[in-house]
């Protein structure tokens, strides 16, 4: 991804999610997968082709997992530098951690706060720009703080972006 | 620290389209909108607090 490369402190940044039915919260970290991670990835259990993903030069790919056990993937994050802010081009909660049985809350809360907190790292001061399906246009604005810029086309700021990721970071 | 929950029955899913020029320029001039009106003062504020944030141990 670009010239300036991710600082391993993001690349190891440590956040929380939530079990839905406890409310115990478990540690979380996010780390860069490469081509040879390939092999953890199940197509059969992703919507998205993620090994396609990892194959693509200008992208990087994140997974969330629980601090003690990073075998399992709760969520996964592709993201491409765009030299003055981040461009989302995925983000996928596990199966079991979708729908209305969802296993664990704020898996992809974290990811955008990672993707923010990248922004921030990279000097773009917190933007980072993605699509929305048109329903949850509304739900971005309010959960993530999310601008909506045309169409599809959503943006998070950095007033926002800061936010996010004091969310995730700030006692 | 909170956890940002999707609402119920929802799952934020994001798979984009590539933006194409017209709208990364059009984006852009935002950007440089939007950090103008902020101004230095409050960009700089933010910066440090995101330093700090940043700082804190997990």
């Amino acid at each position: 991804m670009g010239k300036k490369e991710i600082d391993i402190e993001i690349d190891r940044l440590t956040n929380s999610i939530e079990n839905s039915v406890t409310g115990e919260v478990f540690d979380t970290q996010v780390v860069q997968l490469r081509k040879s991670d390939k092999k953890n990835i199940n197509p059969a259990e992703w919507l998205f082709d993620w090994e396609a993903e990892l194959d693509l030069s200008n992208r990087e790919v994140f997974k969330l997992t629980t601090a003690n056990n990073p075998k399992i993937i709760h969520g996964l994050l592709s993201v491409e530098d765009k030299s003055d802010h981040i461009f989302i081009h995925l983000v996928e909660s596990a199966n079991f951690n979708k729908g209305t049985n969802k296993m664990y809350f704020g898996v992809a809360g974290n990811l955008f706060s990672f993707a923010c907190k990248v922004s921030f790292e990279k000097g773009y001061e917190g933007y980072v720009a993605f699509d929305s399906k048109s329903a949850l246009i509304e739900h971005y604005k309010k959960k993530l703080g999310a601008t909506h810029f045309k169409g599809q086309r959503m943006y998070i700021e950095t007033v926002n972006a800061l936010e996010l990721v004091k969310k995730y970071f700030q006692d | 620290m909170s956890i940002v929950k999707e609402p119920k029955g929802i799952d934020f899913v994001v798979k984009s389209e590539p933006w194409s020029d017209e709208e990364l320029k059009e984006f852009r001039k935002l950007m440089k909108k939007r950090k103008s009106e902020l101004g230095e003062k409050k960009r700089s504020k933010i910066k440090e607090n995101y330093k700090k944030v940043s700082k804190q141990p997990v």
